[in-house]
């Protein structure tokens, strides 16, 4: 190719100010019009400051040291500053809730051409064009808290839209969202890049969803080590992160690799594993060993019947649960199904209008919440309204107190969470995925017998992810009950022995990982979708499968 | 949106007004029931925008802070009842050895804790009504441009109080199921920091938000003619002065230090903004010196008058030469339409009544139980008459945007649209 770099970064350096090590080091990118561009790469590697220095939001906004040179569609941001680029760059950031300036869809659309003083007939007819580029048409009126979060998102990228950027930056914008919203908001970034020609650069940690559509790959190491540009298939195999299928394809030499489930297919037909079958059983009888008619002992949880209502609106509709200890419980659906809900009764912060819940022998209608929390641990959604102390080690301490507890060794727990000299560190400077195990640490401290967890992969990157898969599996083979509402199908098929589906306030499936999604259509992890075998839901269930076949 | 902004900016002076100077008790309820009428349609109308299910965080924001309000009530009213031990009647003695509340606790004392947190609650609610049934970005729109930022501000932060009572909710959950519990000042680092620093984390992000969409500057083409970019590709059009304006050395910045922003013309450079900068400071020290003046008993007294009137003046005079700077166009357009008129004028007349008592017969609106004056409140018919206008938005309240149905709701707004087409290509013309 000839022509001219749309982006071009030469040399780019960057440190933020009162800090001595660069994040980005000798950056060299170019990017040519059109192009869909994933940047991925572990939390703190620098990825949003990558995609800030495009629009002049670094330094400007950051401050900090920046050396090298940026030219972006012909104009310096460094030296023209965000405002300028705003009519070339647009950013969609993570949080759906927080970009948001006015509060109807409409006005939203127009607050940036308001800004640049564009003429209001114009700005009525993109504002039409947009609406129907985005099919956010119907949301018109509507204000934007009663949006969906995808709905949200969308809003968003129609709101940089509208001033006609030829290039959209996205930092994370489905890390907060649940699969379906997730969906939508890539459908949309693919259809804007396939129809408009706009390029798209996106940072994301759901591979799996977005990998195929991405012209190239961009993987920031984190650290100051030089970045992996390529096509996906190539930087994939380079890089420690990839989707299930890439996995199996490292593992088992497929090439080219494939992206998706349809090109992976051919490849599956070959591996012959239905010879496993004899051996197979007696694998899926060393899973049902662990399954929940086997596991012995008293519930630790006994959801009996309940109902509940927020304001007229039924939540829960005759929930029964029961969870004994050892056992890992993924507890999916849709947003608004009723997830956090059921989590709240369980540790007694909602008692049910209808029924009961028993927690370790206790009724919470009746206990205490103190006395709830010495057996029942919650961690919120969102790690930040929990965190507060100075430091990860004092947050620690503090829960100890609370819970009346003598102090323990807290070493030992930051060991087991992975966050090893982290310990001295203010929780907030903390990545996304150390946060997060910040606050289970300041949970688990209090040594609870059941642990319930409100989707606790928000913003996670798949090594972090894979991490916390193993620590609660380690946790439900200790005797705890582990229960944590998720959307993430990926870490519920590697750890989860149990799934239950709620739908509006209702169990509509509980049963074995292996059997409920197996037979589900949107509950069914990638690996089990290639090859429509209970037995095979993740990488290593098909590695295992060929190893005995060998 | 029901009413013009203009009606609503009425309405809450004459409720406000209301609110702050009237002390019966009696007028107060019924201030608070006029007001609770308007707040419940205001709410309702938030409702049908909804789809089930879905959290109306502003509806639940503004309803926690009423129910903190309800607090401040009673709160108010237990702590005259017991501190304030002056009144006639006597409804029972605490021992006199009791530190402070011992005494006797009197039915004055009751009554004037009553009638002072109602009056407190009553302020609450006036504003919390007018931030539900009117976004304050609105209101913005009729601000002199000078002003516009300073606007955006304000609004934003009255934004951020009911995200922040929900996120205290989610705060508090998450500490009380770890143990926390709240005896004393010692206990609220794990309630208030979380809730500080999230507030202030999301604050940044909307800041970023607004700086990558070119908020708080002057348009790129201001100082280039003021050519408006043909229809279509406006960006083309735009750039293509831009780049032929001013052609930045695409050199790079190497290790430039930039701790603030520093971006090229941010601000419109040249005699309009020394001008309005030299305009602000003059009218502020006019404005000291004026009040100094007032407060310290100078003669002549009409010089401090002077002074504050010739500052005020000046500060309008520096508001406007701020607001030349500014280029910005407005995406809507709102109808006055005759229920605004019936609205407004209600509201003036409520006004023009509690005027006219407060001049002529102040007593109907102060209130003070103790000895002189009587401690049973009284009820003015021309003040209840006043009270009772501002209900006035509840009655003519449009029927179908108080109903449960989103789609008609839409369909009424959108009438409104086609109508403000024409206004939208005068304002063109005029660009």
């Amino acid at each position: 190719m000839t022509r001219v770099a749309q982006i071009q970064l030469q040399n780019v350096s960057f440190s933020y100010p009162n800090t001595d090590h660069p994040v980005l080091r000798d950056v060299c990118l170019e990017i040519h019009s059109g192009e869909f561009i994933l940047v991925v790469g572990p939390s703190g590697s620098g990825k949003s400051t990558l995609l800030r220095t495009l629009n002049g939001l670094v330094p400007h906004f950051s401050g900090g040291r920046i050396a090298g040179q940026v030219l972006v569609d012909g104009q310096n941001p460094v030296i023209e500053g965000p405002h300028c680029m705003s009519t070339i760059v647009g950013l969609v950031q993570q949080d759906p809730e927080a970009q948001f300036v006015v509060d109807t869809v409409e006005d939203e659309l127009a607050f940036g051409m308001e800004n640049q003083a564009v003429a209001p007939a114009l700005m009525r007819k993109r504002i039409e064009e947009v609406l129907d580029q985005l099919s956010i048409a119907h949301l018109r009126q509507r204000r934007i808290s009663s949006l969906s979060a995808g709905e949200k998102q969308r809003v968003a990228i129609g709101s940089v839209l509208t001033l006609q950027p030829r290039i959209l930056v996205l930092d994370e914008p489905t890390s907060q969202l649940d699969p379906q919203a997730a969906e939508e908001v890539l459908t949309t970034l693919r259809q804007l890049n396939a129809d408009l020609g706009l390029t798209i650069i996106l940072s994301e940690h759901r591979l799996e969803r977005v990998v195929q559509y991405a012209d190239r790959m961009v993987y920031l190491p984190g650290l100051g080590e030089n970045l992996v540009v390529g096509k996906p298939e190539e930087v994939l195999l380079q890089v420690p992160f990839a989707p299930p299928l890439v996995q199996l394809a490292k593992a088992l030499g497929w090439r080219p690799v494939p992206l998706t489930v349809k090109e992976a297919r051919p490849f599956a037909a070959q591996m012959d594993l239905r010879q496993a079958e004899p051996g197979a059983p007696q694998q899926a009888e060393g899973k049902t060993v662990e399954s929940p008619a086997h596991t012995t002992g008293p519930a630790h949880i006994d959801v009996q019947e309940i109902w509940y209502s927020y304001n007229g609106t039924d939540a829960l509709r005759g929930v029964s649960l029961q969870a004994k200890g050892g056992e890992l419980i993924a507890l999916m659906g849709r947003n608004g199904s009723g997830k956090t809900t059921l989590l709240k009764h369980m540790v007694g912060l909602l008692h049910p209008k209808r029924g009961h819940v028993v927690a370790h022998g206790q009724d919470t209608r009746d206990a205490p919440v103190e006395a709830l929390i010495q057996q029942v641990g919650y961690v919120p959604q969102d790690p930040n309204s929990l965190l507060f102390a100075d430091t990860v080690r004092q947050e620690m301490e503090f829960t100890r107190r609370a819970h009346a507890l003598p102090p323990a060794n807290t070493d030992e727990w930051l060991a087991t969470l992975g966050l090893t000299g982290l310990g001295e560190r203010y929780p907030r400077d903390l990545s996304v995925g150390e946060r997060q195990r910040a606050a289970l640490a300041a949970i688990l401290v209090a040594e609870p017998m059941t642990l319930l967890l409100d989707e606790p992969t928000r913003g996670l990157d798949p090594l972090e992810k894979e991490s916390l898969a193993r620590f609660l599996k380690a946790q439900a083979a200790q005797g705890r009950a582990v229960i944590m509402a998720t959307h993430d199908v990926e870490l519920a098929a590697a750890c989860a022995q149990r799934v239950v589906i709620l739908s509006e306030g209702q169990v509509v499936v509980d049963g074995p990982a292996r059997e409920v999604m197996s037979q589900s259509l949107t509950f069914a992890s990638q690996v089990n979708k290639l090859f429509g075998d209970p037995r095979l839901l993740t990488v290593q269930d098909v590695l295992k499968a060929c190893a005995h076949e060998n | 949106m029901v009413y013009h902004t203009l009606t609503w900016l009425l309405w809450l002076c004459a409720a406000a007004y209301l609110a702050l100077v009237n002390g019966q008790p009696l007028q107060t309820l019924l201030l608070v029931l006029a007001t609770g009428t308007v707040f419940t349609l205001a709410s309702r109308r938030q409702h049908a925008g909804q789809s089930a299910g879905a959290e109306s965080r502003s509806v639940e924001g503004w309803s926690t802070f009423l129910r903190f309000g309800l607090w401040v009530w009673v709160v108010a009213t237990l702590f005259n009842l017991l501190f304030a031990h002056a009144g006639n009647i006597v409804l029972f003695v605490l021992p006199r050895n009791w530190p402070l509340v011992g005494g006797p606790i009197t039915l004055e004392g009751l009554l004037y804790g009553l009638a002072h947190g109602a009056s407190l609650f009553a302020v609450l609610l006036v504003f919390a009504t007018f931030n539900l049934a009117l976004d304050a970005n609105r209101v913005l729109r009729w601000l002199p441009a000078g002003l516009f930022q300073a606007g955006l501000v304000v609004s934003i932060a009255l934004s951020f109080v009911p995200q922040m009572m929900a996120s205290l909710k989610d705060v508090r959950e998450a500490q009380l199921v770890r143990g926390h519990k709240f005896r004393g000042l010692r206990d609220l680092p794990p309630l208030f920091v979380p809730l500080i620093t999230t507030a202030l984390e999301r604050s940044l992000t909307l800041a970023e938000s607004l700086e990558a969409r070119g908020f708080g500057g002057v348009s790129p083409w201001v100082g280039q003619g003021k050519t408006m970019p043909p229809s279509g590709r406006g960006i083309d059009g735009m750039m293509d002065t831009h780049q032929a304006g001013e052609q930045h050395p695409s050199a790079s910045a190497d290790a430039g230090t930039l701790s603030s922003p520093t971006g090229g013309r941010r601000y419109p450079p040249g005699r309009g903004h020394a001008a309005s900068t030299a305009a602000t400071l003059l009218s502020l020290i006019g404005l000291l010196v004026g009040l100094i003046w007032r407060a310290t008993d100078v003669q002549p007294p009409w010089l401090g008058g002077v002074a504050l009137a010739l500052s005020a003046v000046l500060l309008l005079v520096a508001v406007y030469l701020q607001g030349r700077g500014f280029r910005r166009t407005h995406y809507r357009v709102e109808v006055w339409q005759p229920r605004d008129t019936w609205v407004a004028l209600a509201c003036a007349v409520s006004m023009a009544i509690v005027a006219y008592t407060q001049a002529r017969n102040s007593l109907a609106l102060f209130y003070y139980p103790y000895p002189p004056f009587s401690p049973w409140p009284t009820f003015t018919l021309s003040v209840g008459v006043a009270t009772l206008l501002i209900a006035a938005p509840g009655l003519l309240w449009p029927a179908q945007a108080a109903r449960h149905m989103p789609e008609k709701e839409s369909m009424a707004d959108s009438q409104d649209d086609p109508r403000s087409i024409p206004q939208d290509e005068r304002e063109k013309d005029n660009l």
